[in-house]
């Protein structure tokens, strides 16, 4: 089934990521293509070419809302395995390390990538930190990102204005093109390369607010205890770091620069050659001293071959999705800020 | 084949000229003329009025039901290439944008209209959604069409008492005339040739809101397409209700434009140019009753986009493809918001 709903999509989003130059992201704007998800009667006979080897044959539908088929067969039609869309499942077909990194899923499960080592799709359990979980179908692509896209977030990630919606003012805002805007929380480098444009080298990571993180807020949609500024129950600390009479209680995700009253080493982040994703105020990645770490420096947001979706960056060797070559465990992880 | 053109042409005229002006329908009443389409012998040697005629259809021999042709060859004779009847085949030599659209045929492609852009005539394959299929002698005119006319019935598509028939029970009733009658299901302004079989001359009424009689029609053939909300082929609930009851095929019956649904009736009416849809009041215009159904989406002969699908962006200069709209989008957006 997968393979019948690949090939007519694989034209529609090929268009659809030839748009333009704006769009950052595909399901959003002109490149939002109704047909590439949507069968009105679930029964085509062939493709808008005329092409006869676009045909459901099958009996398993028709699916709820007109989809082509169930939720993530659908997502992964597209992003599982082929080289036009990004790879989001498992080992990646393409030779970019990914910036989101693989998810994992319950049935079938993808060879070394367990449910232990990210994000699991079918999982009914609940989201580690929060209460949230999707106990009637198991997690879903869309329950993070919004199918019908939303062209000011990133990655098409949900926000709502719904009061008490899940996703209610989860804004993570992102420039796109060459130059970037430090009112966004996310700079997405200029390339028509999707390598480029959804690898770890075109992402870098905005702090419109020194004291917050759109990305780490975003998160706590489900993860709700494991992101807050300094000071709140969940999160301990204090504002600007204050380890001494105010220690963090978890990892802070924002409000904190590294070597800022922390245990942490801005130097000693600096000295490597690979580092793992921080937040800059500034847009200075490399050599600022407003560099703050939040969720996407320690973990891969969908997942990788580490437990947790962590990221073993030693500082040296070639960067892949699980870190660098020489990475090879957690504390190399904690060394690339702490010097203990 | 000419003669039997020739005399076509006369007699249709004629026949034209002759009808009460309330007959939207030609083949019904006084408009039924049996010399239209038979011949007693397959011998004429000379028409109604003395002049040599020779009888050469594309057979070249006699027909069953002593047919001039061969049913669809008979059918096109005056319903393809000319301009005193509606023309149904590929492009058309009328300059009225097409209420139906344009059929193409496996036979004889017509440039622009492909087997995947509409009904085709003399096609063998199973109606999708359904079971149904001319095996034998591959999709005709007549299976949809009743060739002896049905007054009551739009375009003389067919309807039937006979229980199990494929169109048992499918009543689709018109009214033609200044005064539309919202208890029928279509309105024709039968004023003139052109309004008569045009976009601009056809409205569709809604007299019963949870039903369409015209896609319980296509049901005939295309059984899954539709059905009221709820019914396990269509999903959904009568008057929308997405949240809980998620359509499974979009539906064609049982639901208003922004009721219960995804869709907006500010938005649909905001455009200029607006597809086809139901109204039991009757106000197509700005109605709060507005219901799409199989017409909205697509011709139903077909037309040069796929699936016969009107690419109606809202702007521009109405054609049988839509108007300025470039793609399935465009049709999507007349009642969704992008």
């Amino acid at each position: 089934m997968t393979l019948r709903i690949a090939i007519p999509l694989v034209s529609a989003l090929l268009l659809a990521l030839s748009g333009p130059v704006l769009a950052g992201l595909a399901h959003t704007g002109s490149s939002l293509v109704c047909s590439d998800c949507h069968t009105m009667h679930y029964s085509m006979q062939h493709s808008y070419t005329g092409n006869t080897t676009n045909v459901i044959t099958d009996s398993i539908g028709p699916f709820e809302k007109l989809l082509k088929a169930s939720p993530n067969d659908l997502c992964l039609a597209c992003h599982n395995g082929t080289g036009f869309a990004p790879d989001v499942l498992g080992a990646p077909t393409s030779d970019y390390p990914r910036q989101a990194g693989a998810l994992n899923r319950v049935t079938p499960p993808e060879s070394n990538y367990q449910t232990w080592k990210g994000h699991t799709l079918g999982s009914t359990e609940v989201a580690p930190g929060g209460a949230w979980a999707n106990t009637e179908r198991g997690l879903l692509c869309i329950d993070c990102h919004d199918e019908h896209g939303i062209v000011t977030q990133y990655r098409n990630l949900r926000t709502s204005t719904e009061p008490g919606d899940r996703f209610e003012n989860k804004t993570l805002s992102f420039a796109y093109g060459s130059t970037n805007n430090l009112a966004k929380d996310v700079f997405l480098h200029d390339g028509f390369d999707v390598a480029y444009r959804y690898g770890v080298a075109g992402t870098d990571f905005n702090e419109p607010d020194p004291t917050k993180s759109a990305y780490g807020n975003w998160c706590t949609s489900c993860h709700g205890d494991f992101h807050g500024s300094g000071g709140t129950p969940n999160m301990g600390g204090a504002s600007g770091g204050d380890a001494g009479n105010s220690p963090w209680v978890r990892h802070p995700t924002a409000d904190v620069n590294i070597g800022q009253n922390t245990p942490s080493s801005l130097v000693q982040f600096q000295l490597r050659a690979n580092r793992v994703k921080v937040m800059s105020a500034t847009g200075n990645w490399d050599a600022g001293t407003d560099i703050t770490p939040s969720c996407f420096s320690c973990h891969k947001a969908h997942g990788n071959r580490n437990p947790f979706g962590l990221i073993y960056m030693s500082g040296s060797g070639t960067v892949t999705e699980e870190g660098d070559t020489g990475g090879t465990s957690p504390t190399q992880l904690c060394r690339q800020c702490h010097t203990q | 084949m000419l003669r039997a053109f020739t005399l076509l042409v006369i007699v249709a005229l004629w026949a034209l000229a002759c009808t009460p002006a309330f007959a939207g329908l030609y083949h019904v009443g006084s408009s039924l003329v049996c010399t239209d389409c038979h011949t007693m012998h397959y011998s004429m040697g000379h028409d109604y009025v003395g002049a040599q005629f020779t009888l050469v259809g594309a057979s070249g021999s006699t027909v069953a039901r002593l047919l001039k042709d061969n049913p669809n060859d008979l059918c096109l004779n005056c319903h393809n290439g000319t301009t005193f009847s509606p023309d149904v085949l590929g492009a058309s030599a009328n300059s009225m944008v097409r209420q139906g659209g344009g059929l193409n045929r496996e036979s004889a492609p017509d440039a622009g209209y492909y087997e995947w852009t509409g009904h085709t005539l003399d096609s063998t394959r199973t109606a999708p959604g359904g079971t149904w299929a001319n095996a034998e002698r591959g999709l005709l005119c007549i299976d949809c069409h009743a060739p002896h006319g049905n007054a009551t019935q739009y375009r003389n598509l067919r309807t039937s008492a006979i229980p199990g028939d494929t169109f048992d029970d499918k009543p689709l009733t018109f009214a033609a005339g200044a005064l539309n009658d919202l208890s029928k299901d279509a309105r024709l302004d039968a004023s003139t040739f052109f309004t008569r079989y045009s976009t601009e001359g056809v409205q569709f009424n809604e007299p019963d809101s949870t039903q369409s009689a015209y896609a319980n029609w296509c049901g005939s053939c295309h059984t899954d397409f539709s059905g009221s909300g709820g019914t396990p082929n269509m999903g959904g609930a009568s008057g929308g209700n997405m949240g809980d009851d998620p359509w499974s095929r979009h539906p064609s019956a049982d639901v208003n434009i922004g009721q219960g649904s995804s869709s907006d009736l500010a938005h649909f009416q905001s455009h200029t140019n607006r597809v086809k849809v139901m109204s039991s009041s009757g106000n197509w215009q700005s109605g709060t009753d507005l219901t799409p159904s199989c017409f909205s989406c697509h011709k139903a002969h077909g037309n040069k986009n796929p699936f016969g699908l009107i690419y109606m962006a809202g702007t521009g200069v109405v054609t049988e493809e839509g108007d300025n709209g470039q793609t399935m989008q465009d049709l999507c957006w007349q009642c969704h918001t992008p």
